[in-house]
């Protein structure tokens, strides 16, 4: 929209129909007085409505009685893993920064047995402690990739219009530094170069938010977003991130080896 | 549930937020049957975020292991004064979409990025026409679907965060890892392909009542 007399676009008027309008009181102030902007909102309403009511989004049919009961089944001995093994036990007596090097070590070292071969061996699908305890370990990477792309997602979609806090984001880089540069080391021990590579820049970028000004400047952002675009870095963390889920599925779920 | 819990997001439904903070706090310390007590109270909530999103039972059902196990790992980390389902709808959110980017690099070898290339029309969507639910027409249910196979994946799955899982637009941005503009730009597409596809249907019935 532009001014008062001129109609109001079909993006702004679908952005108000989402309450996300960039000038909500200008808009409905050009509706009250504007019949034919009245009609075309009330057209995208109804179409909008009916998306509503046609439930198409929804399974037709609901999951079963025993649902409940199957999902607990399934999930619980992930969950026994976590709360029993070696690996749970040395969570809690081991400095994070180590268990990271061991959980790298192991889930690296799978990883590479499985880009190897192509596939999961069957060994490592059949239900051991060790299999039990790398489901724990493949997730652990998963969340850790997942909590580094957030802090990237963060950083390129801050407002560059005004001054930033960039505090919340800088205590996660910081978390996730230590754990990063062990991911590091071992998947250069192991051998997988490109995983490496990918992490090194990670780390780089993950030092320089945590050492940005919290209150970051225009330039600041730039400077970062630069960084983090200049070698595609958030794609490239998102295709490490998302063969590590294809093994987080394989190993949570043995049998769907699709 | 379906028709309150899917329009009005993840506080719909039947949420009880002071059970499920208890909940928390004895799962927090050791307590499985807490943990249990919260996946028999939500794991059907997920389920439905996830199919909403994925379109498959199955890849719904592997997403609910998931989300609820990422949820026992990051229990500590939950904020006492939050509602349980709302963070792990934020969950499930991030689980199916790596979920469907993952199928989408795995079927195709194709840039996990981009789920532009597929129109679901020409996917695996399984938009179930089934018999008759509730109260609703099937040539209601049979139309919407008609408008929604024409969006491309990534215009559906924008579509259906803003709309069906009320996500702000710029939220659907980051959880799809886009830039805001272009998740805007995807959920206009949307919209107007909705509208061309709805319209006539629209003015018809109303010509009929």
């Amino acid at each position: 929209m532009t001014d008062h007399h001129s109609h109001v676009t079909e993006e702004d008027l679908i952005l108000h129909f989402y309450g996300e309008g960039p000038d909500q009181p200008r808009i409905e102030s050009h509706l009250a007085s504007c019949e034919a902007c009245q009609h075309e909102l009330a057209r995208l309403t109804r179409v909008l409505a009916l998306v509503d009511t046609a439930d198409s989004f929804n399974p037709a049919e609901a999951p079963g009685l025993a649902f409940e009961r199957e999902v607990w089944a399934r999930l619980e001995p992930a969950l026994g893993a976590h709360r029993e093994s070696w690996f749970s036990r040395l969570f809690h007596s081991t400095p994070k920064w180590a268990l990271a090097g061991g959980v790298a070590a192991l889930l690296l070292a799978a990883f590479v047995a499985g880009r190897s071969t192509g596939d999961v061996p069957p060994a490592y699908v059949a239900e051991t402690d060790g299999d039990v305890a790398a489901r724990v370990l493949v997730v652990a990477v998963v969340d850790h990739l997942d909590r580094s792309q957030m802090v990237l997602m963060e950083v390129m979609n801050a407002d560059v219009e005004s001054a930033t806090d960039l505090s919340g984001e800088q205590t996660l880089a910081r978390e996730l530094i230590a754990a990063n540069r062990l991911y590091r080391h071992t998947a250069t021990e192991t051998g997988d170069g490109s995983t490496s590579d990918v992490l090194d820049e990670l780390e780089r970028v993950l030092l320089e938010i945590a050492n940005t000004p919290a209150d970051a400047t225009r330039d600041d952002l730039d400077a970062l977003r630069a960084r983090i675009s200049s070698r595609s870095l958030l794609f490239k963390v998102r295709v490490v991130h998302s063969e590590m889920v294809e093994r987080e599925r394989k190993t949570l779920l043995p049998g769907s080896q699709s | 549930m379906h028709e309150s819990e899917r329009m009005a997001g993840p506080q719909a439904g039947v949420v009880q937020p002071t059970g499920d903070r208890a909940a928390v706090a004895r799962a927090c310390e050791g307590d499985s049957e807490a943990f249990r007590s919260l996946v028999e109270r939500h794991s059907r909530y997920v389920f439905n975020v996830a199919y909403r999103l994925t379109t498959s039972a199955s890849d719904a059902e592997d997403v609910v292991q998931t989300t609820f196990l990422r949820a026992y790992q990051q229990l500590s980390r939950f904020e006492a004064r939050a509602d349980f389902r709302t963070w792990l709808h934020r969950i499930a959110v991030n689980c199916s979409i790596d979920l469907i980017r993952t199928r989408r690099h795995r079927e195709v070898g194709h840039d996990p990025q981009d789920l532009e290339y597929e129109s679901a029309a020409g996917g695996d969507h399984k938009i179930a026409p089934g018999p008759d639910r509730l109260l609703l027409s099937s040539e209601i249910r049979d139309r919407v679907s008609e408008g929604l196979a024409l969006l491309s994946a990534s215009e559906r799955l924008a579509f259906t965060l803003r709309h069906v899982e009320g996500l702000p637009i710029r939220d659907v941005a980051a959880a799809m890892g886009l830039k805001t503009e272009a998740a805007k730009n995807s959920i206009f597409r949307a919209v107007r392909k909705m509208r061309t596809a709805l319209e006539p249907f629209v003015e018809v019935s109303e010509r009929r009542a």
